[in-house]
């Protein structure tokens, strides 16, 4: 029998492995994907295939370790297995992963003849073949043209490598030494856990150690369904758009999101979402549980354990096959995690922020921030250095800002809210492994959404090709046309894409600071939001601006003596101070600031749903309707907006509308939403799929 | 003292102060590596716990365990440091429930004020230190050398307050599974620096300071499978004794990333004899008794970390000279991440990133006195009392000053001053002639 103790006990004992199986993966590593970025996961779970720990460094990936182990369980049977077997997981319609580019190596612990535990590493490659390096496929029509796909296959046989798979994958990836390097990572971190479990179980006894397990998920169930039964029972909708271009011809895909909250237990419901796409951008059910699971964790249950237990009281509706969140092979889903998955991320947390603004819990009231962008902004590279070898690189450090927090504002460059454990890499590796060299790397001003709280800032960064004549790559910006959205009043972050000035350096140069004088003054040309065979000649630079993060609550009520430092610190314009924030250059200030702890009761819900603003006491109707129908409501062009407020900002893209909510008693803002109304530009082609041709792009722009 | 263990001078140390950084409990690591070799034992874990956190840090043949490209906070660093792991338990650890509901030891602490609740300043949530007071391990009275009084009523009611009614267990059921949690917590620890490093903890002995380590250290013994503890004389202020005994070194250092088959060995021999006559130079000169060691970090290719090989033995100008390198760097590779991880058919990839010299000299006057042991008191102050960990019994409590060569068999408290030890069953306690207290393992 386990008591709350034992069951402390072993879960300790199980976070400290998938820990120490981190660190084994960084300090064997040949990637800086696995070693700069952490881009990759590790976890346990029980006999049963049941979550029991998760090391959570990409923590998207969580998706995609569960269904991993339930992939290899379902198509081998124990008897079909033997100590010191591995099983090789990558494809995400057959194995469980979020994209080809992801391996993984699902490792059985036995313990008395039996298995006992399962543990599961995973990392992202630099390449595993297919159409572009690094498995992620800007241009592929087809799963195939994306890289090798293993269903569960055994990799691993008596401890050692099969040489033969080694060698076909070798032949098969462009960078064989690291990708081969990283899967003997992952083999010497599986290793470690298997250490651990065994060790746990000599010292508790399989019996304790089962009983603490079920103990430890039903511990974390109880707390989660505690939080989720604090939350008015109502249904609320969300809508995203996704973009993708390919040969000037632009889709726009519509995610819906559909959270139901009931007493103690939710349904996501994503059914009405678009059809799937000919691109890269459909999400498997990996990519979509692991969303699901990230929002939910990093929303609600961010002190909270995670285990199976966490995660028993979300139903998910993924939508029929065909769907862009449920496709049928052979469509192509090597970005659509990063696509597709971080909108429905988005998505749900700003539902999540609406329900947990509403909740009788102060504790997560408290939690509640601006929704952060997560948009990724990256390039995969290849090309020959000057002594001919192939080099390929991921550009890793693009990291966006984060949403406005209750408590201040949003972090700068604070990460992936669906991968925060990812991490920027540094100048000094990146120069020193990649040929190419930085000529900054800054906050992008202005980038973070206008707030009481203000949304975190992205990254500028310019850097140019270095010990090599050209390179090729493959670019993809999933935020560059729809911005992720302030919350209770605030304004959204920046959008964000790359740019290349080419031939901008002009002769050799003496120094950096020399160097940086050219590019400065350049005119920058947009590269597209989603493209292959982009040349990068010597001369040339790549210029990278990532998005911001939303705000949070009304800009009108921040403090202007914050927004002075902004200004002083660069993060903000004169013109933003003035547009945003109602500071003037000669010091005046239209702002009415509110003391921080009342600017996160926006909105007021009591027992009977009745809502109200929390500024003025005013009554707002009951909190299930949509509060635009009892507040004044305010339309306005969203690309005129940022433009005003000197935010880069793609704005090709037409009827994007900014819709304001004020409360109809004391004018504050209570809501902000982006409302997508296609004009005639776009045919709607399919279900929730709208399309503009070039030639529609091109008679639209004024003569 | 420098982060990497030596002394340096204080012009030295204002033209580079982040070489101070951690300077206090890495005084700790080198009074442990002094005591170690005086009493001749190869492989030490030092376990350093006081009011807010435990330190632990590793020592091997003399040398102490080093951490390249150290991260400090969130910052990253060039820095080479000695290796110490800390976590937030200590004596003013606060025992709680998560929002979970889950029992947790720290990393809040209660600090010197309010402090325990047993102290009687104001403290009401329980401590570490309550948490042993409740199991009666400490004196009630004549605490840190009778300073303080502590209050074994009032925590037990604190403790049971906070814990009986949700666990559903009673005070000293409490009491021994958070005295359990603090012992996974430490152990885990000392597996970071050890396990983790590539060491097996059972080849090691403890050596254990700070005011609050002598209660738990048997207990993670026990975890690790350790088999031989040290508690030195004054444990609450071994740190700064530490201070006293390190060399006076320079270390200096060049990035070359040398290739291991093609790079020119010339290239390796100049750096080293420049690298050598640059930290001579800083030290003062050509000094009589000064010792030089030359360490380098090397990695496969595009790999991130490095792992530090000594090349004390290897002499670069010898024709084996690349052969042994690589074969050094493979043995020390697999000792490190396991069997199979090498990468085989890739020396041509090994990469020497860093060459290392450090020239170091004893500090001169330090002598340390043996002390001749009072027989007179032995074995005389000895009284019992009820404990009630790992179960209720009666167990003997003799004072350090009556405990000698002859060991005392566990179970046992004994009450050094500004320390408390206990003594489990299986374990016994000796003092030798510098007046360190021994705890052996000797069943099983």
């Amino acid at each position: 029998m386990a008591d709350y103790f034992s069951a402390r006990l072993i879960e300790l004992r199980l976070t400290a492995a998938v820990r120490e199986m981190g660190i084994s993966m960084i300090q064997t590593s040949g990637s800086p994907a696995i070693t700069e970025a952490k881009d990759f996961s590790t976890a346990i779970f029980d006999a049963e295939g049941e979550l029991i720990a998760f090391g959570g460094f990409a923590a998207f990936h969580v998706g995609a370790a569960i269904e991993g182990v339930r992939c290899v369980r379902s198509m081998f049977s124990e008897s079909d297995i033997e100590a010191g077997e591995g099983f090789l997981v990558n494809d995400p319609y057959t194995s469980g992963a979020l994209h080809v580019g992801d391996i993984g190596i699902v490792w059985p612990v036995f313990w008395g003849g039996r298995i006992v535990a399962w543990s599961y590493t995973n990392a992202h490659q630099t390449d595993i073949g297919g159409v572009s390096p690094g498995g992620l496929a800007a241009g592929a029509s087809e799963c195939f043209a994306e890289g090798l796909m293993f269903p569960p296959t055994r990799i691993v046989v008596g401890g050692e490598f099969v040489e033969e798979w080694l060698r076909f994958i070798s032949n098969n990836v462009r960078t064989p030494l690291n990708v081969v390097g990283d899967m003997r990572s992952l083999l010497a971190a599986n290793r470690t856990a298997e250490r651990h479990v065994t060790e746990l179980v000599n010292e508790f006894g399989l019996d304790t150690f089962v009983a603490a397990n079920a103990l430890n998920k039903s511990t974390a169930e109880k707390a989660v369904r505690e939080r989720i039964a604090s939350l008015p029972d109502a249904t609320a909708e969300s809508d995203e758009w996704m973009d993708y271009e390919r040969d000037g011809e632009l889709s726009v895909y519509r995610i819906a999101v559909k959270l139901t909250i009931d007493g103690d237990s939710m349904v996501v419901d994503l059914s009405d979402s678009a059809a799937q796409a000919a691109a890269p951008v459909n999400t498997c059910r990996p990519a979509v549980v692991g969303g699901i699971y990230t929002a939910f964790a990093q929303k609600m249950a961010w002190d909270l354990p995670m285990n199976a237990g966490t995660f028993r009281p979300i139903d998910i509706e993924i939508g029929t096959p065909g769907k862009i969140t449920n496709p049928r092979k052979p469509a192509p889903n090597s970005i659509g995690h990063v696509a597709t998955g971080a909108r429905l991320v988005r998505g749900l947390s700003s539902l999540f922020t609406r329900f947990m603004q509403a909740s009788r819990l102060p504790e997560l009231r408290a939690q509640v921030s601006g929704t952060a962008s997560d948009g990724l902004v990256r390039g995969a590279w290849v090309g020959r250095d000057k002594a001919g070898n192939t080099f390929a690189f991921l550009g890793q450090d693009q990291i966006p800002g984060l949403g406005a927090r209750t408590r201040g504002d949003g972090l700068d460059v604070g990460g992936l809210q669906f991968g925060l454990g990812i991490e920027i890499t540094d100048i000094e590796i990146a120069e020193s492994q990649q040929p190419i060299l930085y000529l900054w790397r800054r906050l992008n001003a202005n980038s973070g959404g206008p707030g009481t709280h203000r949304g975190g800032l992205g990254v500028d960064l310019a850097w140019m090709p270095y010990g090599t004549d050209q390179m090729a790559g493959t670019v993809f910006c999933t935020a560059s046309r729809f911005p992720g959205r302030g919350e209770l009043g605030g304004m959204p972050g920046s959008t964000g894409f790359m740019g290349r000035g080419a031939g901008v350096i002009g002769a050799p140069a003496r120094s950096i600071p020399h160097l940086r004088r050219y590019p400065e003054e350049a005119e920058w040309a947009d590269l597209p939001s989603y493209g292959a065979g982009i040349r990068v000649n010597k001369g040339d630079v790549v210029r990278v601006w990532s998005p911001g993060g939303g705000g949070l609550g009304d800009p009108g009520r921040r403090d202007p003596a914050r927004t002075h430092t902004d200004l002083v610190s660069g993060r903000i314009s004169t013109n933003h101070a003035e547009h945003a924030y109602g500071l003037r250059q000669d010091g005046q200030t239209t702002a009415d600031p509110v003391m921080p702890s009342q600017s996160h009761a926006v909105l007021r819900c009591d027992e009977n749903n009745a809502r109200a603003c929390g500024g003025c006491g005013g009554e707002l109707g009951d909190w299930r309707e949509p509060l635009n129908s009892v507040s004044c409501v305010e339309e306005a062009d969203l690309a005129e907006t940022l433009e005003a407020l000197e935010m880069h900002a793609k704005t090709d893209i037409e009827g994007l509308v900014l819709q304001t909510c004020r409360c109809p008693h004391c004018k504050a803002a209570l809501d902000r939403a982006i409302i997508w109304k296609p004009m005639e530009a776009f045919v709607e082609q399919q279900h929730g799929l709208f399309v503009r041709s070039r030639a529609a792009a091109r008679s639209e722009e004024p003569a | 003292m420098q982060c990497t263990g030596g002394i340096t001078s204080i012009e030295d140390a204002l033209a580079a102060p982040l070489l101070l950084l951690a300077s206090g409990p890495v005084g700790g690591v080198i009074a442990a590596r002094e005591l170690a070799q005086r009493l001749s034992i190869p492989r030490v874990i030092c376990a350093d716990m006081g009011g807010t956190s435990f330190d632990t840090a590793l020592i091997e043949n003399g040398r102490v365990g080093r951490t390249n490209r150290a991260q400090v906070e969130r910052l990253k660093t060039g820095l080479t440091l000695v290796d110490v792991v800390s976590i937030g338990t200590g004596g003013g650890s606060i025992a709680h429930l998560d929002p979970s509901g889950r029992p947790s030891l720290g990393p809040h602490s209660a600090g010197a004020v309010p402090g325990p609740v047993a102290y009687g300043r104001g403290g009401t949530r329980p401590t570490t230190t309550d948490i042993a007071v409740a199991l009666n391990l400490l004196a009630p009275e004549g605490f840190l050398g009778g300073r303080v009084d502590l209050d074994a009523e009032t925590t037990g009611r604190a403790i049971a307050a906070s814990f009986s009614s949700v666990l559903g267990m009673d005070l000293h059921e409490i009491c021994r599974g958070y005295f359990r949690i603090g012992f996974a917590a430490m152990a885990q620890a000392v597996r970071s620096v050890t396990v983790e490093r590539g060491h097996d903890p059972q080849h090691f002995a403890l050596v254990s300071y700070g005011g609050a380590s002598g209660l738990f250290i048997a207990g993670i013994a026990e975890q690790l499978g350790i088999r031989k503890i040290v508690i030195p004389e004054a444990a609450s202020v071994f740190s700064a004794f530490g201070m006293l005994c390190g060399d006076v070194s320079r270390t200096n250092s060049r990035t070359i990333n040398w290739n291991v088959l093609t790079g020119d060995i010339d290239i390796l021999r100049v750096t080293k004899e420049a690298l050598e006559a640059v930290a001579r130079e800083r030290l003062g000169g050509n000094v009589e008794g000064t010792a030089i060691a030359w360490e380098a970090d090397l990695k496969f290719g595009t790999q991130a970390y490095e792992l530090t090989l000594d090349l004390g033995a290897l002499d670069c100008s010898s024709d084996g000279f690349r052969r042994s390198l690589i074969d050094h760097f493979r043995d020390a590779y697999e000792a490190r991440y396991g069997r199979g991880t090498h990468w085989q058919g890739a020396d041509g990839l090994i990469t020497l990133v860093n060459l290392r010299v450090t020239v170091a000299r004893p500090v001169e006057g330090v002598e340390h006195q043996k002390k001749r042991l009072s027989t007179k008191t032995a074995r005389e102050a000895k009284t019992r009392r009820t404990v009630y960990w790992p179960a209720k019994e009666v167990i003997p409590v003799i004072s350090v000053d009556g405990l000698d060569a002859r060991p005392v068999p566990g179970p046992l408290i004994v009450e050094a001053g500004d320390t408390t030890v206990y003594v489990p069953r299986k374990w016994q306690a000796m003092r030798d002639s510098w007046n360190n207290v021994h705890l052996d393992h000797w069943a099983g």
